[in-house]
Protein backbone atom coordinates (compact mmCIF):
# COMPACT_ATOMS: atom_id res chain seq x y z
CA UNK A 1 0.00 0.00 0.00
CA UNK A 2 2.97 2.74 0.28
CA UNK A 3 4.36 2.06 -2.60
CA UNK A 4 0.95 2.86 -4.62
CA UNK A 5 1.24 6.26 -3.05
CA UNK A 6 4.37 6.60 -3.85
CA UNK A 7 3.43 5.99 -7.88
CA UNK A 8 0.91 8.47 -7.33
CA UNK A 9 2.84 11.18 -6.25
CA UNK A 10 5.30 11.17 -9.20
CA UNK A 11 2.71 10.96 -12.00
CA UNK A 12 1.12 14.42 -9.93
CA UNK A 13 4.88 15.95 -10.61
CA UNK A 14 4.79 15.23 -14.45
CA UNK A 15 1.34 17.22 -15.25
CA UNK A 16 2.98 19.85 -13.58
CA UNK A 17 6.59 20.46 -15.47
CA UNK A 18 3.72 20.26 -18.47
CA UNK A 19 2.16 22.34 -17.12
CA UNK A 20 4.72 24.70 -16.90
CA UNK A 21 6.33 23.97 -19.98
CA UNK A 22 2.86 25.25 -21.60
CA UNK A 23 3.26 29.00 -19.82
CA UNK A 24 7.07 29.24 -21.03
CA UNK A 25 5.30 28.96 -24.75
CA UNK A 26 2.54 31.59 -24.36
CA UNK A 27 4.85 33.82 -22.68
CA UNK A 28 7.66 34.27 -25.64
CA UNK A 29 4.71 36.15 -27.64
CA UNK A 30 4.52 39.42 -28.30
CA UNK A 31 3.16 42.31 -30.54
CA UNK A 32 3.02 45.74 -30.43
CA UNK A 33 0.52 48.43 -31.75
CA UNK A 34 1.21 50.49 -34.79
CA UNK A 35 -1.45 53.28 -36.13
CA UNK A 36 -2.64 54.44 -38.90
CA UNK A 37 -3.33 57.53 -40.35
CA UNK A 38 -4.46 58.91 -44.15
CA UNK A 39 -4.85 62.25 -45.28
CA UNK A 40 -7.42 62.92 -48.13
CA UNK A 41 -8.16 66.17 -49.67
CA UNK A 42 -10.32 66.93 -52.21
CA UNK A 43 -9.77 67.09 -56.23
CA UNK A 44 -9.06 70.75 -55.96
CA UNK A 45 -8.61 72.59 -59.78
CA UNK A 46 -8.54 75.61 -61.36
CA UNK A 47 -8.79 77.00 -65.00
CA UNK A 48 -8.52 80.12 -66.81
CA UNK A 49 -12.22 80.88 -67.70
CA UNK A 50 -11.56 84.37 -69.50
CA UNK A 51 -7.82 85.37 -71.12
CA UNK A 52 -5.97 88.12 -70.13
CA UNK A 53 -6.70 90.80 -72.57
CA UNK A 54 -5.81 94.67 -72.66
CA UNK A 55 -7.56 95.15 -76.12
CA UNK A 56 -6.53 97.58 -78.74
CA UNK A 57 -4.47 100.89 -78.32
CA UNK A 58 -1.92 103.18 -79.89
CA UNK A 59 1.32 104.11 -78.67
CA UNK A 60 2.04 107.67 -78.36
CA UNK A 61 5.41 109.63 -78.33
CA UNK A 62 6.62 108.78 -75.23
CA UNK A 63 4.55 105.41 -74.47
CA UNK A 64 3.04 104.74 -71.13
CA UNK A 65 1.33 102.22 -69.23
CA UNK A 66 -2.11 100.46 -69.71
CA UNK A 67 -3.56 99.68 -66.37
CA UNK A 68 -6.03 96.61 -66.77
CA UNK A 69 -8.02 96.36 -62.76
CA UNK A 70 -9.69 92.87 -61.71
CA UNK A 71 -12.71 94.15 -62.56
CA UNK A 72 -11.95 94.78 -65.87
CA UNK A 73 -12.16 98.56 -65.92
CA UNK A 74 -8.82 100.02 -68.13
CA UNK A 75 -7.27 103.20 -67.73
CA UNK A 76 -4.05 104.83 -68.99
CA UNK A 77 -0.79 106.79 -68.02
CA UNK A 78 1.35 108.52 -70.66
CA UNK A 79 0.38 108.72 -73.46
CA UNK A 80 -0.96 105.49 -74.88
CA UNK A 81 -4.62 105.72 -76.83
CA UNK A 82 -7.07 103.11 -75.68
CA UNK A 83 -8.83 102.04 -79.51
CA UNK A 84 -12.01 100.38 -79.51
CA UNK A 85 -12.87 96.56 -79.17
CA UNK A 86 -13.15 94.58 -76.10
CA UNK A 87 -10.40 94.13 -73.29
CA UNK A 88 -11.30 92.18 -70.18
CA UNK A 89 -9.36 90.85 -66.95
CA UNK A 90 -8.33 87.54 -66.77
CA UNK A 91 -10.61 84.26 -64.81
CA UNK A 92 -10.15 81.58 -62.99
CA UNK A 93 -12.46 79.46 -61.83
CA UNK A 94 -11.24 77.08 -58.97
CA UNK A 95 -13.33 74.65 -57.24
CA UNK A 96 -12.94 72.12 -54.69
CA UNK A 97 -14.23 71.67 -51.19
CA UNK A 98 -16.92 73.74 -49.56
CA UNK A 99 -15.44 76.71 -47.71
CA UNK A 100 -11.79 75.31 -48.24
CA UNK A 101 -9.30 78.20 -48.43
CA UNK A 102 -6.51 78.55 -50.47
CA UNK A 103 -3.31 80.55 -51.45
CA UNK A 104 -3.23 82.28 -54.11
CA UNK A 105 0.43 83.47 -55.77
CA UNK A 106 0.76 85.87 -58.60
CA UNK A 107 3.90 86.21 -60.67
CA UNK A 108 6.77 87.82 -58.91
CA UNK A 109 8.78 89.61 -61.90
CA UNK A 110 7.47 90.96 -65.05
CA UNK A 111 6.44 88.94 -68.14
CA UNK A 112 7.48 89.70 -71.41
CA UNK A 113 4.92 90.02 -74.32
CA UNK A 114 6.19 89.12 -78.11
CA UNK A 115 5.29 90.85 -81.12
CA UNK A 116 4.01 87.99 -83.61
CA UNK A 117 6.32 89.69 -86.30
CA UNK A 118 8.78 90.92 -85.32
CA UNK A 119 11.64 90.43 -82.41
CA UNK A 120 9.62 93.66 -80.03
CA UNK A 121 8.23 92.99 -76.88
CA UNK A 122 6.15 95.04 -74.22
CA UNK A 123 6.26 93.82 -70.25
CA UNK A 124 3.54 93.27 -67.65
CA UNK A 125 4.67 95.32 -64.71
CA UNK A 126 2.36 94.21 -62.25
CA UNK A 127 0.19 92.09 -61.12
CA UNK A 128 -3.58 92.11 -59.09
CA UNK A 129 -5.67 89.91 -58.25
CA UNK A 130 -9.49 89.60 -56.48
CA UNK A 131 -9.31 88.13 -54.07
CA UNK A 132 -5.76 89.93 -53.21
CA UNK A 133 -2.30 87.42 -53.57
CA UNK A 134 -1.46 86.07 -50.12
CA UNK A 135 -2.15 82.75 -48.16
CA UNK A 136 -5.33 81.63 -47.64
CA UNK A 137 -7.05 84.83 -49.37
CA UNK A 138 -9.45 82.52 -51.40
CA UNK A 139 -12.39 80.67 -49.89
CA UNK A 140 -14.22 78.40 -51.74
CA UNK A 141 -18.01 79.26 -50.67
CA UNK A 142 -20.03 76.69 -52.32
CA UNK A 143 -17.31 75.09 -53.34
CA UNK A 144 -15.83 77.31 -55.99
CA UNK A 145 -14.46 81.02 -56.22
CA UNK A 146 -13.92 82.92 -59.42
CA UNK A 147 -10.46 84.86 -59.55
CA UNK A 148 -9.79 87.66 -61.56
CA UNK A 149 -6.61 89.18 -62.40
CA UNK A 150 -5.50 92.40 -63.71
CA UNK A 151 -2.11 93.82 -64.71
CA UNK A 152 -0.40 97.11 -65.68
CA UNK A 153 1.43 97.12 -69.14
CA UNK A 154 4.04 99.15 -70.01
CA UNK A 155 4.10 100.17 -73.72
CA UNK A 156 6.84 102.09 -75.48
CA UNK A 157 6.68 104.36 -78.08
CA UNK A 158 5.44 103.32 -81.39
CA UNK A 159 9.05 102.76 -82.51
CA UNK A 160 9.74 100.26 -79.58
CA UNK A 161 6.22 99.20 -80.06
CA UNK A 162 5.20 98.85 -83.60
CA UNK A 163 2.06 98.12 -84.33
CA UNK A 164 1.04 94.26 -84.44
CA UNK A 165 -0.35 91.51 -81.53
CA UNK A 166 1.73 91.04 -79.18
CA UNK A 167 1.40 87.88 -76.67
CA UNK A 168 3.09 86.22 -73.94
CA UNK A 169 2.14 83.35 -70.78
CA UNK A 170 2.11 83.71 -67.11
CA UNK A 171 1.75 81.61 -64.82
CA UNK A 172 -0.86 82.00 -61.36
CA UNK A 173 -0.34 79.47 -58.46
CA UNK A 174 -3.35 78.40 -56.27
CA UNK A 175 -2.20 76.45 -53.56
CA UNK A 176 -4.70 74.56 -51.28
CA UNK A 177 -3.84 75.09 -47.66
CA UNK B 1 -6.48 -6.37 -12.06
CA UNK B 2 -4.67 -5.71 -14.88
CA UNK B 3 -3.72 -1.67 -13.47
CA UNK B 4 -2.05 -3.50 -10.29
CA UNK B 5 -0.01 -5.77 -12.61
CA UNK B 6 1.26 -2.44 -13.83
CA UNK B 7 2.36 -0.84 -10.30
CA UNK B 8 4.05 -4.35 -9.85
CA UNK B 9 6.41 -3.44 -12.83
CA UNK B 10 7.34 0.23 -12.14
CA UNK B 11 8.42 -1.41 -8.65
CA UNK B 12 10.58 -4.10 -9.88
CA UNK B 13 12.40 -0.86 -12.01
CA UNK B 14 12.22 1.47 -8.99
CA UNK B 15 14.45 -1.44 -6.84
CA UNK B 16 16.94 -1.52 -9.74
CA UNK B 17 18.05 2.02 -9.41
CA UNK B 18 18.62 1.63 -6.24
CA UNK B 19 20.65 -1.40 -6.55
CA UNK B 20 22.86 0.72 -8.84
CA UNK B 21 22.86 3.25 -6.17
CA UNK B 22 24.66 0.60 -3.88
CA UNK B 23 27.33 -0.10 -5.87
CA UNK B 24 28.50 3.51 -5.86
CA UNK B 25 29.88 3.63 -8.64
CA UNK B 26 29.89 7.21 -9.56
CA UNK B 27 29.98 9.04 -13.59
CA UNK B 28 30.25 12.48 -14.30
CA UNK B 29 27.42 14.42 -16.96
CA UNK B 30 27.02 17.59 -18.40
CA UNK B 31 24.17 19.39 -17.04
CA UNK B 32 23.31 22.18 -19.48
CA UNK B 33 20.93 25.08 -19.78
CA UNK B 34 20.20 27.49 -22.46
CA UNK B 35 19.31 31.26 -21.60
CA UNK B 36 17.90 33.32 -23.72
CA UNK B 37 16.73 36.91 -24.05
CA UNK B 38 13.29 37.72 -23.61
CA UNK B 39 11.77 38.87 -27.36
CA UNK B 40 10.00 42.01 -27.64
CA UNK B 41 8.48 44.21 -30.13
CA UNK B 42 8.15 48.15 -29.84
CA UNK B 43 6.78 50.83 -32.00
CA UNK B 44 8.88 53.30 -33.29
CA UNK B 45 7.19 55.02 -36.01
CA UNK B 46 3.20 54.97 -37.11
CA UNK B 47 2.23 54.21 -40.54
CA UNK B 48 1.43 56.92 -42.36
CA UNK B 49 -0.21 57.01 -46.24
CA UNK B 50 0.28 60.71 -46.27
CA UNK B 51 -1.91 63.30 -48.29
CA UNK B 52 -3.72 62.13 -50.88
CA UNK B 53 -6.66 63.34 -53.47
CA UNK B 54 -9.45 62.04 -53.57
CA UNK B 55 -10.82 60.84 -56.89
CA UNK B 56 -14.28 59.93 -58.68
CA UNK B 57 -13.14 56.65 -59.25
CA UNK B 58 -12.00 54.38 -56.51
CA UNK B 59 -8.44 53.39 -56.18
CA UNK B 60 -5.31 52.71 -53.52
CA UNK B 61 -2.82 54.67 -52.16
CA UNK B 62 0.18 51.59 -51.77
CA UNK B 63 3.18 51.96 -49.01
CA UNK B 64 6.20 49.67 -49.66
CA UNK B 65 8.03 49.04 -46.60
CA UNK B 66 10.77 50.63 -48.05
CA UNK B 67 8.41 53.89 -48.23
CA UNK B 68 8.19 54.03 -52.08
CA UNK B 69 4.29 55.48 -52.34
CA UNK B 70 1.93 54.64 -55.46
CA UNK B 71 -1.42 54.85 -56.26
CA UNK B 72 -3.74 52.92 -58.39
CA UNK B 73 -6.94 53.94 -59.68
CA UNK B 74 -8.93 57.22 -59.46
CA UNK B 75 -6.48 58.68 -56.68
CA UNK B 76 -3.75 61.24 -56.85
CA UNK B 77 -0.97 61.41 -54.60
CA UNK B 78 -0.11 64.92 -52.57
CA UNK B 79 3.23 65.92 -52.23
CA UNK B 80 1.47 68.42 -49.56
CA UNK B 81 1.70 67.56 -45.86
CA UNK B 82 1.53 65.89 -44.08
CA UNK B 83 3.61 63.66 -45.50
CA UNK B 84 4.37 59.45 -45.19
CA UNK B 85 6.13 57.12 -43.34
CA UNK B 86 6.73 53.26 -43.14
CA UNK B 87 5.57 52.04 -39.69
CA UNK B 88 8.61 50.78 -37.92
CA UNK B 89 9.24 48.06 -34.93
CA UNK B 90 11.94 47.45 -32.66
CA UNK B 91 12.39 43.52 -32.44
CA UNK B 92 14.16 42.53 -29.30
CA UNK B 93 15.76 39.11 -28.39
CA UNK B 94 18.07 36.53 -28.71
CA UNK B 95 20.34 36.22 -31.88
CA UNK B 96 20.54 33.58 -34.10
CA UNK B 97 17.01 32.22 -32.79
CA UNK B 98 14.36 31.77 -35.33
CA UNK B 99 11.29 33.70 -34.66
CA UNK B 100 7.83 34.16 -36.31
CA UNK B 101 6.53 37.30 -37.40
CA UNK B 102 2.84 38.03 -37.53
CA UNK B 103 1.32 40.86 -39.48
CA UNK B 104 -2.02 41.11 -39.75
CA UNK B 105 -4.33 39.33 -42.12
CA UNK B 106 -7.80 40.71 -41.82
CA UNK B 107 -8.59 44.08 -43.46
CA UNK B 108 -8.23 47.22 -40.80
CA UNK B 109 -10.27 49.72 -41.14
CA UNK B 110 -9.50 53.57 -40.30
CA UNK B 111 -12.08 56.02 -39.75
CA UNK B 112 -12.62 59.93 -39.55
CA UNK B 113 -15.66 59.99 -38.11
CA UNK B 114 -18.75 58.32 -39.85
CA UNK B 115 -16.07 58.14 -42.60
CA UNK B 116 -13.85 54.96 -42.92
CA UNK B 117 -11.49 53.35 -45.55
CA UNK B 118 -10.08 50.22 -45.37
CA UNK B 119 -5.92 48.99 -45.00
CA UNK B 120 -4.78 45.74 -45.64
CA UNK B 121 -2.09 43.73 -47.38
CA UNK B 122 0.26 44.59 -45.28
CA UNK B 123 3.98 43.93 -46.20
CA UNK B 124 7.15 44.21 -43.90
CA UNK B 125 10.92 44.21 -44.31
CA UNK B 126 11.91 41.40 -43.32
CA UNK B 127 8.90 40.16 -44.40
CA UNK B 128 6.25 38.11 -42.19
CA UNK B 129 6.94 34.60 -41.33
CA UNK B 130 9.78 32.96 -40.11
CA UNK B 131 12.77 35.20 -39.32
CA UNK B 132 16.64 34.29 -37.82
CA UNK B 133 17.37 36.91 -35.92
CA UNK B 134 20.47 38.29 -36.81
CA UNK B 135 21.71 40.20 -34.11
CA UNK B 136 20.23 41.58 -30.31
CA UNK B 137 17.85 44.46 -32.11
CA UNK B 138 16.18 44.26 -35.62
CA UNK B 139 14.32 47.11 -37.33
CA UNK B 140 10.95 45.79 -38.35
CA UNK B 141 9.28 48.28 -41.41
CA UNK B 142 5.62 47.82 -42.38
CA UNK B 143 4.02 49.32 -45.50
CA UNK B 144 0.33 48.20 -46.77
CA UNK B 145 -2.23 49.31 -49.24
CA UNK B 146 -4.60 51.86 -48.40
CA UNK B 147 -8.85 51.72 -50.75
CA UNK B 148 -9.64 54.49 -51.35
CA UNK B 149 -13.25 54.76 -52.27
CA UNK B 150 -14.69 56.66 -55.29
CA UNK B 151 -15.35 60.47 -53.88
CA UNK B 152 -13.91 59.37 -50.35
CA UNK B 153 -14.78 62.24 -48.19
CA UNK B 154 -11.76 64.51 -47.39
CA UNK B 155 -10.60 64.18 -43.65
CA UNK B 156 -7.91 62.83 -41.25
CA UNK B 157 -8.28 59.07 -40.54
CA UNK B 158 -6.76 56.80 -38.47
CA UNK B 159 -6.94 53.43 -36.95
CA UNK B 160 -4.33 50.73 -35.63
CA UNK B 161 -2.96 47.52 -36.10
CA UNK B 162 -0.79 44.57 -34.38
CA UNK B 163 2.29 43.07 -35.43
CA UNK B 164 3.02 40.29 -32.97
CA UNK B 165 6.56 38.19 -32.98
CA UNK B 166 7.31 34.74 -30.66
CA UNK B 167 10.12 31.89 -30.74
CA UNK B 168 9.92 28.94 -33.11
Amino acid sequence: MIRLTKIYAISGLFFLINLNHLNAQVVQSTSATGHIFAEIIPVFSAREIAQLNFGRFSPGPQGGKIVLSPQSTISVLGSVFIGTGSHNAASYYVTGDEDASFSISLPSGPVILNHTASAKTMAIEEWYSVPAPGTGTGVLQNGFQVVNVGATLKVGTLEDNPVGIYTGTYTITFDFN
Amino acid sequence: MRQIGKFLTIAVVMFAFSASAFAQLTASATASAVIIAPLSIAKDVDLHFGTAWRGAALGTVVLTPAGARSATGGVTLSALAPVATVASFTISGEPTRAITITLPAADVTITDGANNMIVNTFVSNPAGGTYTLTGPTTVLTVGATLNVAANQPSGTYSGSFNVSVNYN
